[in-house]
């Protein structure tokens, strides 16, 4: 268990063993965690109460892709000020996070103590 | 007269010898003229044939630019070929390298407790592969950015010491594994470069790599000195060392290739094409002494303000 507060948390990842990963990662570690496994999925889960502290996005993803998210995110006032971090498989993901308006982001391959910290951030 | 069409003409009366020499000169001049006129018509066959061949040259030049084009554009659309399928096969190495460290990291933490020691050096040495795997996708991206001149610098305060004790301590496995001491020599006050982190990280995994890669015994030295006006990362090894007539070469890429074929002997891949590329990328230099049998050293020069330089 980990020695903060507990953190309810939307992970949104197309790749099946990263999601698993991520979500056991942070479960252990005594967070909240609920998942999908593309945007229109993250949508639905964020259609009831209680909404999470914080939501893990990857971009590359079939059905609705991160960016598409996103834009539904921030249209929807109940939504639109839930912080996201993105979960990117791209090297120069500093410029792009830019573009997106998004300033947090963790380049994949991530680090099981980088995850945490940057979670801790927003419970 | 002359105005009618006449050649020449006298004014009667005439004596006879007027009318023979002006004869004489019409005769003359006519020949001259024949002359003249064919000459005038070998010359003009002449530019015929010319201006045929330059029509001829003219297709072909056409011809071979259209080609060129066509080649042009089809090494483009080769080169972003390959930019693209590079950056989604190191998207997709991404994700089960993710789920890799996750549960390696997972297990680090041994929440049970019930890891041994040897069980946690077995995680250790995953853990450094891992890390090795990474940085070789990692090398073989920026080498293809280099390649299709796509390498960005973001230029930002970098700590250079502090980078050198995070690669030395993800490298101190590696080096560990083959009893190879592996020390450090920091300026006890360092100031921040501004560079490129990942270059500058890209730039000491791969000269430290090497140095443990083709050391067998001995020592890697990596050391941090910093002047006023510049920074430069020293790795020193007591590795094999490099003839001095491919001192110059081994910057090249894929020389290794060449060399373990030929010789078995210091051989490297991508590495230090790909060193030399981002040292020059931010505006520095690197440079190697070398002697065989005691060992190599790689000196990066950086200089204290990016790019300043070179002018970018």
């Amino acid at each position: 268990m980990g020695t903060h507060a507990p953190c309810r948390i939307l992970v949104v990842e197309d790749d099946c063993d990263v999601l698993d990963a991520i979500a056991e990662t942070l479960r252990e570690d005594g967070h909240e965690v609920t998942t999908a496994e593309n945007g229109a999925q993250a949508l639905a889960a964020l259609g009831s109460d209680p909404l999470p502290h914080v939501i893990l996005l990857d971009l590359m993803m079939p059905v609705m892709n991160g960016t598409e998210f996103l834009r539904a995110q921030r249209q929807d006032p109940r939504l639109a000020s839930i912080p996201v971090v993105i979960l990117s498989g791209d090297g120069a993901m500093p410029s792009k996070a830019q573009a997106l308006g998004i300033d947090d982001f963790l380049t994949k391959p991530i680090r099981g103590s980088a995850l945490l910290q940057r979670v801790a951030r927003y419970c | 007269m002359l105005r009618d069409g006449a050649q020449d003409y006298v004014t009667k009366p005439f004596p006879m010898e007027e009318l023979k020499a002006r004869a004489k000169n019409l005769v003359t001049m006519k020949r001259t003229r024949d002359v003249l006129q064919r000459e005038l018509q070998t010359q003009l066959a002449d530019l015929t044939e010319l201006a045929g061949e330059l029509t001829q040259r003219k297709r072909e030049l056409q011809t071979a630019v259209g080609a060129l084009g066509v080649a042009r554009d089809q090494a483009e659309r080769a080169s972003q070929l390959k930019s693209n399928f590079l950056s989604l096969v190191s998207h997709e190495l991404r994700s089960p390298l993710t789920t890799l460290q996750l549960h390696l990291d997972r297990l680090h933490r041994d929440q049970d407790g019930t890891l041994t020691a040897k069980q946690q050096g077995m995680l250790d040495r995953m853990d450094a592969s891992t890390k090795r795997l990474l940085d070789l996708i990692e090398s073989l991206l920026e080498y293809s950015r280099i390649e299709s001149d796509r390498l960005t610098t973001a230029l930002e305060p970098v700590d250079l010491a502090a980078l050198v004790g995070d690669v030395v301590s993800e490298l101190r496995p590696g080096a560990e594994e083959k009893r190879l001491e592996l020390r450090t020599y920091l300026p006890p006050s360092p100031r921040a470069a501004i560079t490129d982190a990942r270059l500058a990280r890209l730039i000491l995994v791969n000269l430290i790599g090497n140095a443990i890669k083709f050391t067998s015994q001995g020592w890697i030295e990596v050391a941090l000195e910093q002047s006023a006006a510049a920074h430069r990362l020293q790795v020193t090894d007591t590795g094999p060392g490099i003839l001095k007539e491919r001192q110059a070469s081994i910057f090249e890429p894929f020389e290794q290739a060449q060399d373990i074929a030929h010789k078995h002997m210091s051989g490297f891949g991508l590495g230090l094409a790909l060193v030399r590329d981002m040292t020059s990328a931010l505006g520095g230099t690197v440079e190697v002494t070398s002697k065989v049998g005691e060992g190599s050293k790689f000196v990066v020069t950086l200089p204290e303000k990016g790019l300043a330089a070179k002018g970018a």
